[in-house]
This record gives structure tokens, sequence and C-alpha cells, in this order.
């Protein structure tokens, strides 16, 4: 189990397993319409308009922008979908996490480490 | 008159309104979005407002017909189509556009361009027009009857009025499932909402907090307004003027949640409508929920205090049906907007910054048939313009010029390069937000919004 990044836990506290999918374009979230649930979506937009049709049904979130106060976040605790904003991603390619298993944990109230479990 | 105020009150005005505004986009940021260029668009919308004389003439027009006091008392109820949101931005987009234009002339007589008039004597006419019209608009709303915001509460509804909304309240016994689904219910429309208004927040309002009687339980409002009900109502933008369809529609075209709670630390509002609680999660502080729908009628038939809009109390079995609304309007909204090109894109978020306060305040006076609240549609889609009122060439001039990022140059200090380091992300700022990053001295003798200019 690898560590591959950490950041702003700004939602539920329950420990989650997924498969990352690195969401570039709106296309990539049409894709998900009908196969949202289980996935860990990583996003670099704060607000809730990328994510916005199937974020009720995915794993996780994790953004490497915004805060607790984001849009994105506030409305992931409305649906109690564990988000971790301020990612500080420590791999470089995201998109190879495409289709690969992870795993968040929330440290503390503050702080959610993401694993990848290959 | 309306408008006839002093350069002196009017600077006062300028000075009240940017420091106000400056302290509000510094704790929310910069709105980002990979959907829509939201900064682009808006620079486009307040251009439109100011350099255009489009928000002078529409309520030159409005003023002949109803006073902007009568305009905001008739807004004193829950759901109304105008609130502390729209009654900030008459004044903060309009002066954001005349920044931009007074920092471009700025920027041409620096350059050595000759001839240029800062600020003419007709703009600040219409400048005062303006600021007169704002100030009279909150203090009739606003029970504390102050411009801005005081306290950082929004209270709007008289004593009677929350009282006659006890019975419809149902207690909540600490019952998470309860909760869940109206947390979820409220997600899924903020989510639609702020899509359908290309993340622009103008149909959620939150207002608090009010108190019943015999219950110190603060009581807060959180209202969704222009849900999509495929008809045209009595608000401009519903089915026949915006660029999508929606097939499944909402149940009512607004939905009002009133919430009690115990034991928060925080409950605050800012004048962008928006609520700072504490905790962030209150669900397992909310004591009792109403839900009602506000039956909509003509807004120039409403009259304060004994006609302001009558309310439907709902029961609980409408969260799940609102939930399917919002699910599947977002995703046939997402599928529709994901095909459309940058200019539209660009109009439609102009469009709700530009049209949405200006033509309900038209419905006001009863005059919205006077004017053409297509043109964004149409200028988007090559047509004709059917509206004197906006030069075409213009539009085109504002889109190219905010498409250009903000550079820094060698000429410029340390300080100034770190503000526009700052600002080069986004696409389509104006360079004056520079503004914004001065110090707090600086902004109180040169306010961000800029005093009226002198040649």
């Amino acid at each position: 189990m690898k560590k591959i990044e950490e950041g702003a836990s700004c939602s539920s506290n329950s420990e989650v397993l997924g498969e990352f999918v690195y969401i570039q374009s709106v296309e990539d979230v049409i894709n998900l319409f009908d196969d949202a649930n289980g996935k860990i979506c990583i996003v670099d937009d704060s607000g809730t308009n990328t994510l916005g049709p199937i974020l009720s049904d995915l794993a996780g979130v994790l953004c490497p922008l915004g805060s607790a106060g984001s849009h994105l976040a506030i409305v992931s605790r409305e649906f109690e979908i564990p988000c971790i904003m301020s990612v500080n991603f420590l791999i470089d390619d995201l998109s190879s996490l495409n289709k690969k298993k992870g795993k968040k944990v929330t440290e503390s109230e503050a702080k959610g480490i993401i694993y990848l479990l290959e | 008159m309306l408008g006839d105020i002093s350069d002196e009150e009017a600077n006062e005005l300028i000075a009240l309104i940017s420091k106000s505004v400056v302290e509000n986009i510094l704790k929310r940021g910069m709105v980002e979005s990979k959907i829509f260029s939201v900064s682009h668009y808006l620079a486009v919308a307040c251009y439109v407002l100011y350099d255009q004389s489009y928000q002078y003439n529409i309520l030159k027009e409005v003023a002949s017909k109803i006073s902007p006091e009568d305009i905001a008392r008739r807004s004193k109820s829950l759901g109304p189509g105008l609130n502390q949101l729209a009654f900030y931005s008459t004044c903060m987009l309009y002066l954001h556009g005349r920044a931009q234009v007074i920092h471009d002339n700025l920027s041409k007589k620096k350059a050595g361009e000759t001839n240029i008039v800062v600020e003419p004597e007709t703009k600040k006419k219409e400048t005062k027009f303006i600021l007169d019209f704002w100030k009279r608009l909150s203090p009739n709303y606003l029970n504390d009857e102050t411009y801005i915001l005081k306290n950082k509460k929004i209270t709007c509804l008289s004593d009677d009025y929350i009282e006659k909304l006890k019975d419809n309240m149902i207690p909540i016994n600490n019952n998470k499932e309860i909760t869940k689904r109206l947390k979820q219910t409220i997600a899924h429309l903020t989510i639609y909402s702020f899509l359908s208004r290309a993340e622009c927040r103008m149909s959620i309002s939150e207002h608090g907090p009010y108190y019943f009687e015999d219950n110190t339980e603060p009581l807060i409002f959180k209202e969704f307004l222009e849900l999509h009900t495929g008809d045209v109502m009595f608000e401009i933008d519903m089915t026949g003027n915006m660029p999508y369809k929606i097939t499944k529609i909402a149940p009512f075209s607004n939905v009002i949640f009133g919430m009690t709670l115990k034991d928060m630390n925080k409950i605050e509002f800012n004048d962008w409508s928006t609520l700072f609680a504490d905790p962030t999660d209150f669900s397992s502080n909310i004591t009792s929920i109403g839900i009602w729908t506000r039956e909509l009628s003509h807004p120039k038939d409403l009259r304060y205090p004994d006609n302001i809009g009558k309310l439907k109390p709902l029961s609980l079995n409408i969260l799940e049906e609102l939930s399917k609304f919002a699910k599947s309007a977002t995703k046939e909204l997402y599928i529709d907007i994901s095909k459309w090109n940058f200019t539209k894109k660009l109009l439609f978020g102009s469009h709700v910054y530009v049209n949405s306060l200006l033509s309900v305040c038209a419905q006001y006076a009863g005059i919205e048939d006077n004017f053409n609240w297509t043109w964004p549609f149409d200028y988007a889609s090559g047509k004709p313009l059917k509206t004197d009122l906006i030069d075409k060439e213009k539009i085109k001039f504002y889109i190219d010029k905010l498409g250009k990022k903000i550079k820094t140059s060698q000429d410029e200090k340390e300080a100034e390069k770190l503000q526009i380091t700052a600002l080069e992300k986004y696409e389509g700022v104006h360079p004056f937000m520079t503004r914004i990053f001065r110090s707090r001295r600086a902004q109180k003798l040169d306010p961000f919004y800029y005093k009226l200019q002198d040649e």
C-alpha cells in the first residue's frame, strides 16, 4: 500500500475504498453517468459544476484546490461523501491512477490520506 | 428627483460598497469552473451594464412606473423575485463595469493617448442615478433599514409574518433519516441551481436569523427559486428565453426551507445571501423544518403588506420528488451545455448577470415586454439583435479584450507583479481587479471602485 496524497479532509470521517478516475473533461463525467458508484474522482475544480451530475453517486472526491469552505466540499458534506481538498499529490502523472484501486483514510478532522492499493 | 445626489454623497456610497465588496471577494476568493469562464463572462456583463448604459436605460423606465422603495417593500416575503443579493448586485455589478471602463481610460491616458475623458459628465449623472436607486432598496427591504448588512444578519420578514409560519414547522426529534433526506435534497437543488445559472448563485437565497415568539432557537431560511417547470410564468427566464430545455420538470417553480437550530456557535450572512454557520454541518442541530412553495403572481400586482404572495406549506414527501427532479435536470442540462461552444456559454453567463435582475425589476413595473431579453442568445447564434440598447460590435470588443490574460511587465513594481500573478490563472479577469490587493489605507483614500473622476 503506497501513500500518494494527503490534504484537508472536509467531510465524512469514513474510510473508503474505490477506483480512481482523473477527471479532465466534461466527457469524462458524462462517461460516468451510469458508472459512478465506487469511483474516487480527482478533479481540479473546487466548484460543483464539473462533478455535479455524478457527485452523489461517488465513493470519494479529491481536489488539489480549495478548502473546507469551497462549494465542492460543502456539497460533498451534504451527501456524506468523503472529500479531501487542497490535496498535495505525491505523484506527477495523475492519469496514471485511472482504474487503479485506492483507499481514503481520515487521520484527523483536518487531514485525509489516500493510499494506492496496487 | 432620482439621481439628484451630490458628488460627495456619491463618493461616500462608492466607498461604502467598495469596502464591502473587497471583504466579500477576499473571503470567498475567485470563482472557478471547468464549464464556464466565470471571470470572463462576469466582466463582459459588467461592461454591458455600464458602458452601454444598459442598466441606466432600463431602470430609468422602471423608475417612471414604480419607486425603488416600493420594489423593495414588495420583496419582503419568502420566495420573492428580488432579495438582498439582487439589491446589492444592482450597485456592485454596475460599479464593477464602471471601474473597468475608468481603468481602461486611465491606462489610455497613461499610454499617451489624447482626448480621453476618463468619466464624462453624462456617465457621472447615470452613476448618480444608479447609486440613488440602489440606496433606496435595502433600507426598505431589511428590517434594520441599512444599505449593506449590519451585524451579519439578513432579516426582512415582519414578526407577524414569521409567527404565521409556526404551525407549518415539523419537529425533527433527532430523526437522522429526515435530516439526511433534507441535506441531500438541498445538495441536489444546489448543484442544479448553480449549473442552470452558469455558476451564479442568484436563484439561491439564505436569510435569517429570525425567532418565533416563544422560542430562542434561531430560524433560518434557504430558498431555491426559478426551478424549471416548463411554464412561462412570471419569471422572464422560464423556458421561453433560456437556451435549454428540461423535459423532467420541477413540481414547483420555487421551494423554501425553514429550519430552527439549537446549540449553534455562529449564524452569519453576507450581502450575497450566503450563510456562514458553525458548525458547518449543522444537520444534527436542526430541531424543526418547514417547507413551502410560494404561489406566483405577477410582481406588478403585489402590494405591501397585504398582498406579497401566498405560501403553500409542503410535506416531507416533497423531498424525494425535488431530489429526483434536480438530479435528472442536472444530467439533462450537463449534456446540453457540454455541446455549447465558447461564445454561447459565455453569453449565457453574461445573460444571467445582465438580465436576471433587470427583467424582474421590469416585471415589478409591468413593462417587461418593452424590452428584448434574448439578445445574448441571438448574439451567440449569430442572429441580428432585436434591441437598440445593445451595440453588437462592442460585445465582440469586450470578449476579445478580456480574452487576453493579464500579464506583468518590467515596468511594474514588485507588489503589482505579485498581484497580477495571483490573477493570471483566471481567464477574462480585468486588470483593475489588482486594486483589490492594495492596503486598507490605500483603499480608504482611493476606493476599489474609484471615486467620481475629475478631469
